[in-house]
């Protein structure tokens, strides 16, 4: 009980990190993966309550945890994609002198961070 | 929840008149597109229109191809997608880049790659008002008996379960049943 009160402790907080006032996009970055995880723990922690489970109401929150996770992958790869257009420019003739005189440097790619990228492990998610 | 489907055998044609110097009229029909059309309730909403068509232009041209797809002013915007394979077949247009790719998951490109290996037939797909639309170019007459052969050959019977299946089995190619998303 202790460490669900936690974890639904932690998401309202996170949250209001995110949307109170103006932020780098490295913490935002970090922030998102912060929410991520703390979801994540939500999920498994409803894994013990069979009841709320089938409510439509928390069917319905999964619906939309999946929705806004597929929304956001597409904004993303979309992102990269007009950067890798961009940083292409950046770097070729003849449109590399333009850039050169208008100082556009080259942009970073939206990037997996290394904690993302290990297989999630159930075991530890279950274990927290 | 299962997936509603609509699939017809089509040949569209528009048709031209024209007249010779002795006003004589000759009327023409062009084909369009004749094959299998399937249209399918898609597994996620979206309101803008993508397009998937086969890539003649870069297998010729390579990525020069993609600079004349580029300025296609006839189409939407082009969309350039991560799967390699994916883009070497097919070139995708979109009235929106960050609703096509929502489309375009990496899995339904694969899917997509693998669905193409199955029927041969180059594919056209079209999303459009959270629909999905394949057209499946092929010469012969699907789902009709033959009038001046036996009806009683087992070939040919098979034939129609193949075609049958096929059509059936996008559902399942694709994945349409899966509803994880907010349209139910």
């Amino acid at each position: 009980m202790q460490h669900e009160a936690g974890v639904l402790k932690e998401v309202p907080e996170l949250r209001a990190r995110a949307i109170g006032g103006p932020i780098s996009s490295d913490d935002a970055v970090e922030l998102n993966n912060q929410i991520g995880r703390a979801l994540g723990g939500i999920m498994v922690a409803v894994e013990r309550y069979p009841d709320l489970k089938a409510t439509e109401n928390f069917q319905q929150l999964q619906r939309s945890l999946n929705e806004v996770e597929e929304q956001i992958s597409a904004a993303r790869r979309a992102f990269n994609a007009s950067v890798t257009d961009y940083n292409n420019a950046v770097e070729m003739f003849p449109t590399n002198m333009v850039a050169a005189m208008m100082s556009y440097r080259r942009r970073h790619l939206f990037e997996i961070p290394d904690a993302e990228r290990e297989a999630p492990s159930v075991k530890e998610l279950f274990a927290q | 929840m299962k997936t509603a489907v609509r699939f017809s055998e089509v040949h569209a044609e528009y048709k031209t008149t024209t007249r010779d110097s002795r006003r004589r009229t000759r009327t023409q029909w062009h084909t369009i597109f004749k094959g299998l059309f399937f249209i399918a309730d898609f597994n996620k909403h979206f309101s803008g229109r993508t397009v998937v068509l086969p890539d003649t232009a870069e297998r010729f041209f390579g990525r020069f191809g993609q600079t004349l797809q580029n300025m296609n002013l006839t189409r939407a915007e082009l969309i350039k997608l991560e799967d390699p394979e994916f883009e070497r077949q097919f070139v995708v247009y979109g009235t929106n880049q960050v609703e096509s790719r929502y489309i375009l998951s990496t899995s339904l490109m694969q899917r997509i790659l693998e669905f193409q290996k199955e029927v041969e037939a180059p594919l056209h797909i079209a999303f459009v008002a959270s629909s999905i639309y394949i057209a499946i170019a092929t010469r012969k007459n699907m789902f009709e008996p033959r009038i001046i052969r036996t009806i009683l050959d087992i070939g040919l019977i098979q034939e129609y379960v193949e075609d049958l299946q096929l059509a059936m089995g996008i559902v399942e190619d694709l994945n349409l049943n899966t509803r994880i998303w907010t349209k139910v």
